[in-house]
């Protein structure tokens, strides 16, 4: 009895040759005997496929995971999962099984398939190409794709879908099937489509609303807009989706004023010709409501009263539940309990309000805090290093293995890692991973390598040479690489394309135009030495040639020649707190001048000996080396040689030879420097940057006087390079000519003052890009005397500026001046006083190579 | 189009060491057959030519694809093993990111587990091995530079750390050593109040080390300190017990 229930209950799946019945599945035949109740196992033969044109049968025999050789169980389960196996592959429409044949136990399959109808191409009527475009990203048709029903409906559904959201309401698309006369079982789609007319939102009537006045309401609904002259940007397009977005923003205007109760009775939405629709919404606002007693509990690390303040919430206050939860949880401003709990470790605080009383109105509430463990690091994953060595970023890292988890300290790891310059700002991921049960977080750093490497060769055709009268070429070749390696100097394999990866850094620059100028400049850098702590070590050295053409040995030889070297060491400092950084520096340079007294009237011919000592101390907090967008920069530094004169003996240097006056130089110099970065807009991208810079040179002795040399220059584009010679400080003020607002010989005291507004088009770290507006003021004073920090010249313009990682900060500046010079200028009654009196300003256009060149 | 012609040239090309030209010719092959045997053997001896000529990023990928498209290939077994080459070619240097090391045990892994009994097992393991101990020295050299740098919290928990993840290391003696240096280090630069509880934890450090490693040449320079701690414990707690 129940054999025969079984044969009737597998017939059903099963069915034999003489009727099959449509997508039927298997038929055994070719006479063998099929005892359901009595599995048999075979050995599979050749198996045979028919009906796959255009597939391969291999794969078929594949998918199906029916092999020869094989041993099968029939009627079993293999059979089955073959068919269902190649059903999931949506292929085909029919599958169906044969044995054609069995012999002494190999029994003969034949797979008899009938695939699904191809997509050869599909096009457009009715809209044009660009719109054909779009919907072509919305829909997945493809060449080849195989055809179902489902699939021309899903299409069709997608471009009505499409067209509503771009407000036609009316569209109507058709999908024709045209079968394909080229390719074999294959179909051409023609999407018919008719858009209708675009529906426009006439009006929102809002009614009931007292509390709130129907304009904010309007405006709280973000993409639902009636129709208005000034409304060029925003089309006041209906779609479903967005309407049912911003009925739920538009009460929450309510709930923000304690109507939590406020709900929409009935809105309707009805057309009132065919281009325009109405929107009526019915409100109930319901009661008011106000917060009550709010109680902590759980809280332990924090008292009751310091939680209260930082809630800002007291009883009877208006009731918003929304602000309630971002006191809670995630306010703009950083400052809310989760944040509170986070910043000192607890990583796994949790926090429930609930309400617990309801009278008059008046809802409490009892908080309640689940402070958890105090989370510690764990262990500190880095990814993404391709190039960088790991202890060149951990010891960068500032949430170390036993640390109390801090988010302070991940922000300012982030931001110490974006100013090594090797990685890609944008792309920084930081994931901590906490492990509840031992109270640890283990935080990963995701990096993405960038090139830091800069290369500079240019060749330029300028100026004349006064000797041959020709104009002469400059050539400049500059290498610096920031993420360099010494010690792999030697390792083979390492030069790809060169040592890199301990952070290192070496600069090899060489610019010359033959004997009218040149200079050599070589530095290096180790970032920690000895691998402690951060004190970094520079040596450089430079050489610098500056002449009027002719050779040396030739009468007529006017130049300077500087040679120098020194080194420096950098560190970074704990007190008064770790933003602060100092560097000491010995440097040495030989000066030997020429008939130079064109440049030099102190000292025409002679050389000199520049032994000098310098201190710096900066504070840096800005967010980005490239494009900082908060922080600030304050340095002062003072540099001094030795007050040979105290020694000397000599009271009045007037009849000493300029020579033996200058054998040693004597001077000290202070300069003071200090920027900030405040982010106006709430991206933080519009940034203004305001800076102020001073610099004073002075003597140790007024008879024996200052420096002919490291003088100051200002004006115009403060460009190093062949204006810089003779250690010249030469500084940026844009809108006038270059170096024009100092005496020819340089001035000891200078001042500068600048704002710039700036605004990033691309942050991209292969291209940052950002445009500025600038009002900038400086000036530069022969003496104390005439010293007057308020007698500076103005200036005002724009620019642009390109970052480009091979190439660093290249930028071009337009600059009006306004001020006519001071009479010891070098530029008194010259270019710009001439333009500044006939039309009132000097229009200048400067060029900038470098960051932070030409700066006081 | 001779292809019979231009697959014994890629075969002989390919057996003269002349890769590159080779792969141009079994890839026209490999086109025109995409089922048969010489689009097998093709396919195969792309990727092996990738890898003979250094390439592991394109041998990885044919190599890998190769198992996929042949499953029931001779030559499976020696792609799924050349393909885990390729990525035990890519690991790089053990202070870089080591994802390619991971990937690259793991392949070793598959491939031991679906050829149990290949010649290659061997080898496999001893390369797993080999990458294995690259991990370890990553982790090692964290451990070290938070001792260089002085920060001795660090190096006590990424010791504890590492000795736990790491528990048979050749680095296990100075890994130990490290921490109960830098359990004391700690100890000496910490406030009053944790002064106690630190030197207790020293010690305990200190008495681990030494049943582990009696013969360490550290033990010399561990003693000293372990006696300033048995001292300090001592005053300590007669510190705590007058409070």
């Amino acid at each position: 009895q129940e054999d025969s229930l079984k044969i009737v209950a597998e017939e059903d799946t099963l069915s034999l040759p003489e009727a099959t019945k449509p997508n039927s599945q298997i038929s055994i035949g070719g006479g063998i005997e099929l005892d359901y109740a009595n599995p048999v196992e075979y050995t599979i033969g050749p198996i045979n496929i028919e009906g796959a044109e255009g597939y391969d049968p291999n794969a078929i025999r594949l998918v199906a995971g029916l092999r020869q050789g094989q041993k099968i169980t029939i009627p079993g389960q293999q059979i089955s999962d073959a068919i269902s196996n190649l059903w999931k592959e949506g292929l085909f429409s029919d599958v169906q099984i044969f044995a054609d044949k069995e012999i002494a136990g190999v029994i003969y399959l034949t797979i008899q398939v009938a695939p699904r109808p191809k997509l050869s191409k599909y096009r457009f009527t009715g809209i044009n190409k660009r719109q054909a475009d779009k919907i072509r990203e919305q829909i997945e048709l493809f060449t080849g794709k195989t055809i179902s029903e489902n699939l021309v409906y899903k299409t069709k559904a997608k471009i009505i879908g499409y067209f509503r959201e771009e407000g036609y309401s009316a569209a109507k698309v058709n999908i024709k099937r045209i079968p394909d006369e080229i390719m074999m079982n294959s179909e051409v789609f023609l999407i018919e489509c008719d858009r209708g007319k675009k529906v426009k939102i006439k009006k929102i009537n809002i009614i009931g609303n007292e509390s709130v006045k129907s304009g904010k309401l309007r405006r709280a609904m973000k993409d639902t807009k009636q129709m208005a002259i000034w409304r060029i940007f925003k089309s006041s397009k209906f779609t479903e989706s967005a309407y049912s977005r911003d009925k739920i923003a538009m009460l929450n205007k309510f709930n923000a004023v304690g109507l939590r109760d406020a709900k929409i009775v009935k809105d309707s939405v009805y057309m009132v010709n065919d281009k325009h629709l109405m929107i009526d919404i019915t409100i109930d606002e319901g009661e008011k409501y106000y917060f009550g007693d709010i109680t902590w509990i759980g809280n332990t690390k924090f008292r009751s009263t310091y939680l209260d303040t930082i809630l800002g919430i007291k009883p009877g206050d208006i009731y918003n539940k929304q602000l309630l939860e971002e006191r809670l949880r995630m306010s703009q401003d950083g400052r809310d309990i989760s944040s509170l709990y986070m910043d000192r470790g607890y990583l796994f605080f949790d926090v429930t309000p609930v309400e617990t009383d309801f009278t008059d109105n008046r809802i409490s509430y009892e908080i309640r805090i689940r402070e958890g463990k105090e989370a510690r690091v764990g262990t500190i994953f880095i990814r993404g290093n391709t190039k960088t060595n790991d202890h060149v970023i951990l010891r960068e890292i500032r949430t170390r293995p036993g640390d109390l988890f801090s988010r302070n300290d991940i922000i300012r790891t982030q931001r110490e890692l974006a100013q090594l310059g090797y990685f890609n700002e944008q792309a920084f991921q930081v994931n901590p991973m906490p492990d509840p049960q031992k109270g640890t977080v283990d935080i990963e750093y995701v990096v993405e390598e960038k090139s830091s490497d800069q290369i500079e060769l240019s060749g330029g055709y300028g100026g004349r040479n006064l000797v041959t009268d020709r104009p002469m070429v400059i050539g400049t070749l500059g290498l610096t690489f920031n993420n360099f390696s010494v010690r792999k100097l030697f390792t083979g394999g390492a030069w790809s394309p060169l040592p890199s990866g301990d952070g290192q850094r070496l600069s090899l620059r060489g610019q010359t135009n033959g004997k009218y100028f040149q200079a050599y400049n070589f530095s290096f850098t180790e970032p920690w030495l000895g691998g402690k702590k951060p004190n970094s070590l520079t040596v450089y050295m430079s050489h610098t040639l500056l002449g009027n053409g002719y050779l040396k040995r030739n009468a007529k030889y006017e130049g300077i020649s500087i040679t120098g070297a020194g080194v420096v060491m950098g560190r970074r400092k704990k007190w008064p707190d770790d933003y602060f950084s100092e560097s000491f520096e010995l440097s040495y340079q030989y000066y030997d001048v020429n008939n130079y007294g064109s440049l030099f009237p102190d000292l025409p011919v002679g050389y000199s000996n520049d032994i000098s000592f310098k201190y710096t101390i900066q504070r840096s907090s800005v967010s980005s080396p490239i494009y900082p967008q908060s922080g600030s920069v304050i340095t002062l530094s003072g540099k001094t040689t030795l007050p040979y004169s105290t020694w000397e003996g000599i009271d009045d240097y007037s009849s000493i030879s300029s020579q033996d006056r200058f054998k040693y130089l004597e001077y000290y110099k202070i300069k003071f420097g200090a920027e900030w970065y405040f982010p106006l807009s709430k991206d933080q991208k519009l940034v203004l940057k305001t800076r102020v810079g001073m610099g004073y040179m002075g003597a140790y002795n007024s008879s024996k006087g200052i420096s002919p040399f490291e003088r100051y220059y200002l004006g115009g584009s403060g460009i190093t390079g062949m204006n810089q010679i003779g250690g010249r400080e030469v500084i940026a003020l844009r809108g006038y000519d270059d170096n024009m607002l100092s005496s020819s010989a340089g001035d000891p005291i200078a001042t500068k003052y600048t704002m710039e507004l700036r605004y990033p088009i691309s942050l991209n770290p292969s291209a940052t890009f950002f445009v500025l507006a600038f009002a900038e003021a400086g000036n530069s004073y022969p003496s104390f005397k005439r010293f007057n920090p308020l007698d500076v010249k103005r200036s005002v313009g724009a620019g642009v500026r390109i970052f480009l990682p091979m190439f660093g900060m290249l930028g071009i500046d337009y600059g009006f001046g306004f001020d006519k010079l001071s009479p010891w200028a070098s530029g008194y009654n010259g270019n710009s006083d001439t333009s500044i009196q006939q039309k009132g300003y000097f229009g200048k256009l400067t060029f900038t190579i470098g960051m932070n060149l030409g700066e006081l | 189009e001779d292809y019979n012609r231009k697959f014994e040239l890629a075969n002989q090309y390919f057996d003269a060491g002349k890769y590159s030209q080779s792969i141009a010719l079994y890839e026209q092959v490999y086109q025109r057959f995409p089922k048969q045997s010489e689009g097998e053997v093709s396919y195969f001896r792309i990727g092996k030519a990738y890898y003979m000529s250094n390439d592991y990023y394109m041998g990885g990928y044919f190599l890998g694809q190769f198992t996929a498209r042949f499953p029931f290939s001779a030559k499976v077994e020696e792609a799924t093993f050349l393909s885990a080459m390729c990525s035990v070619h890519q690991s790089p240097s053990y202070s870089l990111d080591q994802t390619d090391t991971e990937l690259a045990i793991n392949s070793l892994q598959q491939f031991i587990d679906r050829f149990p009994n290949s010649d290659l097992v061997d080898t496999s393991n001893v390369i797993m091995d080999r990458l294995r101990f690259k991990l370890e020295t990553k982790s090692f050299e964290a451990v070290k530079l938070y001792a260089r740098t002085m920060n001795y919290r660090a190096a006590v928990t990424s010791a504890e750390i590492f000795i736990s993840n790491y528990p048979v290391s050749t680095f296990k003696e100075e890994a130990s050593y490290l921490l109960v240096n830098n359990s004391y280090l700690l100890y000496k630069n910490s406030i009053e109040s944790k002064k106690l509880e630190r030197t207790a934890q020293t010690l305990e450090r200190y008495r681990t080390f030494v049943t582990e490693f009696p013969t360490s040449k550290y033990v010399k320079s561990l003693k000293s300190i372990a006696d300033e701690m048995e001292k300090q414990l001592v005053i300590l707690e007669n510190l705590e017990a007058e409070k």
